[in-house]
């Protein structure tokens, strides 16, 4: 497997032939994307092209987090065995039907936007296309002023999902999710909401209870994501075990609480404080467990993390370079699909650091 | 631009003292200096702020700052081109920008969102108080009604007891029945306290006592259990401290019985040795430390690490919950004082319980020409000395026989008015010998003063005529006791009204039994609610009202205050109640209640009050 990252106008310094590239692009440079693209694929006429459009990227070199535009599209140029991956285009609101298929795959699944079957329907997923390992995230939300989009060979896709499958025999990808949060309080039950809002809590106007807990609620605390909530559904056992769920917006008028998430009655939540940053570095070192020789990584940070760690952001994205000794290329999601520890199930996230590793499969090379 | 020769030695210099580097590592650092003034390569910057985030010292950060500051100074000096001195200008606000400018707002955002999490923690807290008081309050309440029950369970078994009307089978039942109850008043006696240890609602009482007294009450409630246990001996070597103390008498007691029921409980054969010694800290203050030690089961580490953990209770056939130890633990605590463990597991446990007491101002025991006899077969042991050395000091009359003859012979001679005490420490014949005498002695005028003494008795015969029986010593305070003050009897024949109301009728019930059965005299009326008590209050006088404190419609606190404002005459009004708590006390201290009768009804607590009454109605 070859590999080698390239940001805009930097693909004269490709050094091999590549038949898959995987780009991310700034939303808002969409022409420049297409430019990019006529110009690969008119140098690599076979190459597969995927990418999707991007908040904004995160890149393995200064200024990792692309702060002043200087990495508005960077790519993944790979030289992978051909038969040995697959492209998927999904409707989001498709069904999963399970099929049996006699290989198994690990996954990259990159989301135009949050969907509900994504959130709620992981394993189905998983089982359809007989898929161990997935890792992925979600590149906006439908009311951003850039329709949000996945692109394959030439076609932009809205509300859609993109899965890269790698056969296992040939490649793996393994990753992990790590939040630096800690639950706390007492839970909340969430008595009605519909689709991502949320009306009451406990019985009472839901952002009421929040004003009570947080102080009054502003647009300037919920921009911070200071405080995501722990969202425990049936299938989870505790809050610990349970994914982030980031406060979106809020209504003064109706009371009510709007997250990153739809969720329904008797699930349960519970306010989150961040652990210490002893402890956050702690939880950076158990990236160390998955680092794979030979491999590139895909980096998810949640627009939460962006937000929530400001300029420190690039300090933890150096540390992880400096872990890894492996180069990486990401974006600020809206959503990250991974799980919390490496035997965990495969969950939907909202403010984590999500790694995927793609690499060769330790005995063939 | 690029930077000369001289300028980055000079430049390295700096480094390397500000930063203690070697020549090698300032070159490094000079040279990505270099990268950013000549190339705008800004990976210097980064690595500067990665290494100011990791080291989190403000010392190091004041060092690059200070670092910064010398470098532009010398460099700006020593550059002639306007150009390039523009072109350092530009690279050292950069750098000052990202490295303190932005670093300073990024703290202000920190410092907003600590904020928020400041904000949910307290409210997490006052959430976590309020649901504990609820919970105390629900522990209270229940506690208050299995009190109530109980006091009904244990009033009446204790009447078909007293009419000993069961025989074979059925007295057994009984016997279980009454054993079962007392367990159960236990287990609430130790959630209580539990409760009110864990709510900061433990009040501590201060008296002045003697140690030896109150060992000895310790020992006494221990003692059905030990008879339980026949090959289990419990040894006493207790220091006699010369002085009264004053401490919470009643919370040191119930750490010590913890702990020696405990060492009872684990402990089928072999010894408990209860031990005291004493140092005095100053003038006012003691250290007492107690030690009990059996030869029981032991515990592994194990079980030793949870020992003082709540429901630490090891093997499941013994009786309780395993709150005990952790009560103990916890009463120390609140003492001020501590208590630890050593254990070998199948061989025994030693408890040491340590607490500094303060000495008592009050000294005074009045010993004044007291006349005192020992016997003492063996020879006396050290604390016997001790204690007679005490007496002497307080100026009493000691006299010491360790002949049976002479001792014999010295009280049928005694001319006058014979010794105020005598004390006996003898064998099983010994024992019954003396009894045979004191029958003899007391028929005498000249001992009809005299209080007889059994120490160290724990004989398996009974004595009819010692007036006073101690299985190890007697307290230090019995020679302040006068006979005619001690077999004081209570003989008031005033007959008086008693108005009792409270809602439960087992309760009205249990207590017109005790009344009735120990003062047939008196006149006891009953109320089922406050309305009733009050309508009977206007028509009738009373020389004591007892009122339940927890009644629907009124409760007690306002019945009482409905009696106060009727204008008449006030006997003293009796709280009457199961809800022991510090606020509940408080509460009943602040209406003027004259005292509070707890529930389960205690009837020698109950008698006393009564006869007080009954006294002063005679006086009258």
């Amino acid at each position: 497997m070859k590999h080698q990252i390239i940001t805009c106008n930097q693909f004269d310094k490709l050094d091999f032939e590549p038949n898959l590239v995987i780009g991310f692009y700034q939303d808002i440079k969409e022409s420049s994307f297409k430019s990019h693209y006529k110009k690969i694929k008119q140098r690599f006429p076979h190459i597969d092209f995927i990418a999707c459009s991007t908040e904004s990227n995160i890149y393995n070199q200064i200024p990792y987090v692309d702060m002043d535009e200087e990495h508005i599209c960077i790519y993944l140029f790979l030289k992978i065995k051909k038969d040995a991956y697959d492209i998927n285009i999904l409707k989001s609101n498709e069904e999963f039907c399970t099929t049996d298929k006699e290989k198994s795959y690990d996954a990259i699944v990159l989301s135009s936007e949050y969907s509900k079957l994504l959130d709620e329907d992981i394993a189905s997923l998983k089982a359809k296309f007989k898929i161990d390992n997935l890792f992925g995230a979600i590149a906006g939300v439908s009311d951003m002023k850039n329709t949000p989009k996945i692109f394959y060979n030439g076609e932009f896709y809205s509300d859609s999902l993109l899965l890269l499958v790698v056969d296992r025999k040939y490649y793996q990808i393994t990753g992990l999710s790590i939040h630096q949060f800690e639950p706390v309080g007492f839970e909340l039950n969430i008595t009605r909401a519909k689709d991502d809002v949320i009306y009451e809590l406990d019985n009472r106007p839901a952002l009421d209870v929040l004003d009570e807990i947080v102080g009054t609620i502003t647009h300037k605390k919920i921009k911070s994501f200071s405080f995501p909530f722990f969202l425990k559904k049936a299938i989870y056992h505790s809050f610990e075990e349970s994914p982030l769920a980031s406060i979106k917006d809020f209504d003064r008028v109706q009371k009510t609480i709007t997250l990153y998430r739809y969720i329904k009655d008797q699930d349960k939540l519970k306010l989150s404080i961040p652990i210490t940053s002893q402890e956050q570095m702690h939880r950076l070192k158990k990236f160390n467990n998955i680092r794979q020789n030979d491999g590139v990584a895909f980096i998810f940070n949640c627009l939460g993390i962006k937000h929530y760690l400001g300029m420190m952001e690039y300090v933890y994205l150096m540390d992880l370079k400096r872990q890894l000794k492996m180069p990486f290329i990401g974006f600020h999601s809206f959503g990250e699909i991974g799980s919390i520890e490496t035997n965990s199930d495969t969950t939907l996230h909202n403010q984590t650091i999500s790694l995927a590793i793609l690499s060769p499969t330790k005995d063939k090379k | 631009m690029r930077l000369k020769d001289n300028q980055k030695d000079r430049l390295a210099q700096i480094i390397q003292k500000r930063f203690k580097l070697n020549a090698t590592k300032a070159k490094v650092v000079v040279d990505g200096f270099e990268g950013l003034l000549q190339n705008g390569d800004t990976q210097f910057i980064y690595d500067l702020n990665y290494m100011i985030f990791h080291r989190r010292n403000h010392r190091f950060t004041k060092k690059i700052l200070n670092t910064i500051v010398e470098t532009y100074t010398y460099l700006f000096d020593d550059t002639k081109d306007i150009e390039d001195k523009n072109k350092i200008r530009e690279i050292f606000e950069k750098l000052f920008d990202v490295l303190f400018i932005e670093r300073c707002k990024y703290s202000k955002q920190l410092e907003e969102k600590s904020k928020i999490t400041q904000k949910i923690l307290q409210h997490t807290t006052k959430r976590l108080n309020e649901t504990l008081e609820t919970q105390e309050l629900m522990i209270a309440n229940i506690s208050h009604e299995m009190r109530t029950s109980l006091n009904a369970i244990n009033g009446y078994l204790a009447i078909i007891n007293d009419k000993d009307v069961l025989q074979g089978e059925d007295k057994q039942y009984l016997n279980k029945a009454t054993h079962a109850t007392r367990t159960l008043k236990e287990l609430v006696s130790d959630i209580l306290s539990v409760t009110k240890l864990n709510s900061g609602q433990l009040e501590i009482q201060k008296s002045n006592f003697w140690l030896d007294k109150m060992l000895i009450k310790c020992i006494d409630n221990i003692a059905l259990m030990l008879q339980k246990k026949s090959k289990i001996e419990l040894r006493t070597d207790i220091e006699f401290v010369p002085y009264r103390v004053y401490g919470d008498q009643n919370h040191i007691m119930e750490i010590i019985i913890n702990i020696l029921s405990n060492a009872v409980k684990y402990t089928d054969s072999g010894y408990i040795d209860l031990k005291m010694r004493t140092s005095k800290n100053s003038d006012n203050e003691v250290k007492v430390v107690f030690e009990i030690s059996d030869t029981g089961i032991g515990m592994t580490p194990e079980q030793l690490k949870s020992i003082f953990s709540p429901y630490s209770r090891f093997k499941t056939e013994r009786q309780g919950l395993g709150l005990g130890m952790h009560i103990a633990h916890q009463l120390a605590k609140k003492l001020n004082g501590s208590l630890s463990v050593k254990s070998k597991y199948k061989e025994g446990s030693t408890f040491t319980f340590t607490i500094n007491i303060k000495i008592s101002d009050d000294k005074t025991i009045d010993l004044q020409d007291r006349k005192i006899c020992f016997y003492n077969k063996g020879h006396l042991n050290q604390t016997q000395k001790q204690r007679i050395e005490f007496l002497k000091s307080q100026g009493a009359n000691v006299h010491v026989f360790d002949d049976e003859k002479i001792f014999i012979n010295h009280l049928l001679t005694v001319q006058e008015s014979g010794p105020d005490y005598v004390s006996v420490v003898s064998t099983v014949d010994g024992y019954s010998k003396f009894d045979a005498l004191i029958y003899y002695l007391k028929t005498l005028p000249n001992f009809e003063k005299t209080i007889f003494i059994a120490e160290n008795f724990r004989q398996h015969i009974s004595l009819n005529y010692f007036d006073e029986i101690y299985e190890y010593f007697s307290p230090i305070d019995v020679y302040a006791v006068n006979k005619s003050q001690d077999v004081k009897k209570f003989e008031s024949k005033v007959n008086i009204s008693i108005l009792a109301i409270d809602d439960t009728e087992t309760n009205l019930d249990i207590l017109s039994l005790f009344i009735s059965k120990k003062y047939p005299n008196i006149t006891l009326d009953m109320a089922s609610g406050g309305y009733e008590g009050i309508g009977m209050f206007k028509i009738k006088h009373y020389d004591m009202v007892m009122l339940d404190l927890k009644m629907p419609g009124l409760d007690g606190f306002e019945v009482f205050k409905k009696l106060k404002e009727l204008g008449l005459p006030l006997p003293p009004v009796y709280a009457f109640s199961a809800d022991i708590y510090k606020s509940n006390i408080e509460k009943v201290e602040e209406y003027g209640f004259a005292g509070m009768i707890e529930k389960p009804l205690q009837p020698q607590k109950l008698y006393k009050i009564i006869e007080r009454i009954m006294n002063e109605a005679d006086s009258e």
